[in-house]
């Protein structure tokens, strides 16, 4: 039996995995618990200081605690890497229903939108599409979201259609459910279970996203404690201080690395499950 | 003579394990040359399993151990692949159900049926390429040249098995493996096949026959292998076992199978107009007199694209009674249940529920409508919602079926006790479940919302024969109960014979004859009735019909 042997398997990868998005999400909600300084904490004496002692991953330029601002970091990348991805899916998903069940129109409308938008590098559709709202905050969540949207739009799409000639469909057809019941009981649930793997996995690559933007100094703005923006902040040092570029660096590549792994586990459960 | 009593292929004491559950235990046969041993089993048995296992294919998983096994006398136990390989295709050919999935698809039939020779004769391509033209040909292919050069798509199923058949042969092995050879293929077709593994027999052709299907086995075997759960539970001359089986368990599997020859329909519903003058025009009406029908059907007419696969098809199904619709694959069957549920709209022609059209109703009175008319499906697995337990099947339902929801949880393990399960089976996912006991959801799923007709396709094609006389009685028994009307659907006419008080035979869309059950099986009229009640593989009649299985229901 194929599932108790991955079951009973022991994977260090995924346990890691978890326990360091455990330690991030923790981060973002209470800060202060895993650190008693404060991000914008100066100290002039101990500008670049190397990593060990009291600071236990240096200081940057301006003498600000790295692992400090690391940890409130993870608030803003966090948040924006959600919400883009709700934003995402929660549109897509819509979009998706509306081009699979809404009728020829509506299909081909939808679908060569999407195609547009992917048409475009994606960074290069966030530049234009911040360049328009103007830097901040829910600029970059649309900046993000939008890329993603025919994504999930296709998936649910192509999704839909396949269990709508199901042979459950048409059970719960011929037992006499309406149109919109079939579809809110049946059809979306079993739709969305892929949705969520991918989303899970699309968390990541957002949150890579808002520090490619906020690096580009569109995002978050300088003081505040941003991955991507301290990634900025310590690249002209990277000679002289390597730590100060390499350590908000490390800390989005784990957490990208964490929820893909968790990501792809969802999905062979999921697809495990469906087999 | 010496050669002729050594068995080609023999082993004692074999058994398999997968990971810790015995699929084979202790199993011991011999295949002597010229002679078919037929291995009968239901699923689960083994059978397959033992198939594999002695050509070498048993799979990485699998833990064979046995006291002996010999292949053309030589101790195989120990074989590598390699040597395997060797035998598989010069000294075993092997035939599988799913021609297409065992032929390449990326390659022309010919050079599929060539390539065992090339491996085990190095045979010139020309020549190969000559001689598989002529192997085809000897397997009864018509225009092989043609054949040879197509694609195993192109061909039809009956084609196709016949083309696997011939590349088994290809290195005119003694001994040709056939697991469940005819499983997938309509009567007409498997009658055709068996007479082809007949011929090759006579040829002196060894044949080590698998089949779940009894009637099949006896068409060829000499002797006969019965396996239950992995060991065997009778083994002796084919006439003996099939006639005189002295193990329980052959004796519930030989009266399991349903039999063209007899009907267990006794008390006619009253509700049924007189049948036969109705006889003399297929597809008439009913007399005036007659009391309002079900569902009537008239001159429904249905094409998918060019092709029609309804053409002009009426019937009228009354009160508490069975129609049987019998067709192959592609005749419409499925077509017309979709037709008759109001879920496909006919092109022509009107079906009546209650005296009114489909057509003519407006969304939420078809909704109405539909709770009248249910339907029990061929696969019950994939008419489930994955994410529902057994529970929420039901309560679905009978939520449709206006039962107030406090009451929907009693009534679901009513539901379940009427159909024969336990009520304990209502937090479980289908998925868990065994076939019988899906189908048994199945059915009561559809008995929720009240209905007085339940259209069944093949709702019995996929079990095992004892699983399927334990639906059938099932069903039966219902309709006693409740007089609700079955219009039932199957490829299989033994089943139809088993149940049903009329039957339409439907062919290419056409209902080509239409009569009582009795009449059509015993005294058909048209030609294709005939060449099908024919091709019907028959068990040979049983001096004592002994105690027919009746419902084992714990063990379904």
């Amino acid at each position: 039996m194929p599932s108790a042997t991955v079951r009973a398997r022991i994977r260090p990868g995924l346990w890691a995995s978890v326990l360091f998005i455990a330690l991030i999400v923790l981060a973002a909600l209470f800060p202060g618990l895993l650190t008693s300084g404060s991000p914008a904490d100066t100290n002039i004496v101990a500008t670049l200081s190397p990593p060990g002692g009291e600071h236990l991953l240096g200081t940057d330029a301006n003498g600000r605690d790295i692992l400090t601002r690391i940890i409130y970091g993870a608030r803003p990348s966090l948040l924006t890497g959600l919400g883009a991805t709700a934003l995402g899916v929660v549109s897509g998903t819509l979009l998706g229903l509306l081009a699979s069940l809404g009728g020829r129109v509506a299909d081909e409308i939808v679908m060569r939108l999407g195609d547009m938008v992917l048409s475009l590098p994606s960074l290069l559709l966030a530049l234009l599409i911040l360049s328009v709202i103007g830097p901040g905050a829910v600029g970059t969540l649309y900046a993000i979201a939008i890329y993603t949207i025919p994504v999930y739009a296709r998936l649910v799409r192509v999704q839909t259609m396949v269990i709508r000639r199901s042979l459950y469909v048409e059970a719960a057809r011929s037992l006499g459910l309406s149109g919109p019941r079939i579809v809110a009981r049946h059809i979306l649930p079993n739709a969305f279970a892929p949705i969520l793997v991918l989303a899970t996995i699309e968390v990541g690559t957002a949150i890579v996203a808002v520090s490619s933007l906020s690096f580009l100094g569109f995002a978050a703005q300088p003081p505040a404690p941003e991955w991507g923006a301290m990634l900025a902040g310590g690249k002209d040092y990277f000679g002289i201080a390597w730590w100060v570029a390499v350590f908000p660096g490390l800390a989005i590549t784990l957490t990208v690395l964490s929820i893909t792994v968790t990501g792809r586990w969802l999905q062979r459960r999921v697809e495990g499950r469906a087999a | 003579m010496s050669l002729a009593t050594k068995p080609l292929i023999e082993t004692t004491g074999l058994s398999v394990e997968f990971g810790g559950n015995l699929a084979v235990r202790g199993l011991s046969l011999a295949v002597h040359p010229g002679e078919c041993l037929g291995v009968v089993g239901e699923s689960g048995s083994g059978k397959s399993v033992t198939a594999r296992t002695l050509i070498g294919l048993a799979g990485p998983g699998a833990d064979v151990r046995a006291d002996s096994l010999r292949v053309d006398g030589k101790d195989a136990i120990r074989y590598t692949d390699s040597q395997w390989r060797k035998v598989r295709g010069s000294r075993i050919g092997l035939v599988l159900q799913d021609a297409l999935a065992s032929l390449d698809p990326l390659r022309r039939v010919g050079q599929e049926i060539a390539e065992p020779l090339r491996l085990h004769r190095a045979v010139p391509r020309g020549e190969a390429a000559a001689r598989a033209v002529q192997l085809l040909r000897t397997v009864g292919v018509p225009e092989p040249e043609i054949r040879s050069r197509q694609y195993p798509h192109e061909l039809s199923g009956g084609l196709r098995q016949r083309a696997l058949i011939a590349s088994a042969l290809a290195c005119d092995p003694p001994l040709v493996v056939a697991d469940e050879p005819t499983t997938a293929l309509d009567v007409t077709v498997q009658a055709q096949i068996l007479a082809l593994l007949a011929r090759q027999k006579e040829a002196g052709t060894a044949l080590l026959l698998i089949s779940h299907d009894l009637g099949v086995v006896s068409q060829l075997a000499d002797r006969v292998l019965v396996m239950k759960e992995g060991a065997a539970v009778e083994e002796g001359p084919a006439q003996q076992v099939l006639t005189a089986p002295e193990h329980p368990y052959t004796r519930e599997l030989l009266g399991a199978v349903p039999s063209v020859r007899r009907s267990r329909v006794t008390v006619r519903p009253p509700a049924v107009p007189s049948p036969v003058p109705a006889q003399t025009a297929p597809a008439a009406p009913p007399p005036p007199s007659a009391p309002a029908a079900l569902i009537e059907a008239r001159g429904i007419t249905k094409s998918f694209g060019r092709r029609r696969v309804l053409d002009e098809v009426s019937f009228s199904l009354y009160e508490g009674e069975t129609l049987g619709l019998v067709g192959e694959s592609g005749s419409g069957k499925t077509t017309l249940a979709r037709v008759a549920l109001g879920l496909t709209g006919p092109d022509r022609g009107d079906v009546l529920v209650g005296g009114r059209s489909w057509q003519a109703m407006k969304g939420h009175e078809r909704r109405r409508a539909r709770r009248g008319i249910q339907i029990v499906h061929q696969d019950p697995l994939g008419s489930f919602d994955p994410r529902f337990n057994v529970r929420r099947v039901l309560e679905e339902a009978l939520e449709v079926g206006g039962v107030p929801r406090p009451r929907r949880r009693d009534r679901a393990g009513e539901l379940l006790e009427q159909v024969g399960l336990d009520g304990a089976l209502l937090e479980r996912r289908p998925l868990h479940l065994s076939g019988g006991q899906r189908q048994r959801v199945a059915v009561a799923r559809a008995l929720a919302t009240g209905p007085r007709v339940i259209v069944c396709d093949e709702p019995v094609s996929a079990l095992d024969v004892t699983v399927q006389a334990q639906i059938l009685d099932l069903l039966s028994g219902l309709q006693a109960e409740l007089g609700v009307s079955y219009l039932f659907i199957s490829h299989d006419l033994g089943v139809v014979r088993q149940v049903c008080h009329r039957v339409a035979v439907l062919k290419d869309g056409v209902i080509v004859e239409n009569g009582d059950a009795e009449e059509v099986f015993e005294r058909p009229r048209h030609d294709y009735t005939r060449s099908l009640l024919s091709a019907v593989p028959m068990l040979p009649e049983q001096p004592v019909l002994a105690g027919r299985a009746t419902a084992t229901e714990a063990s379904s």
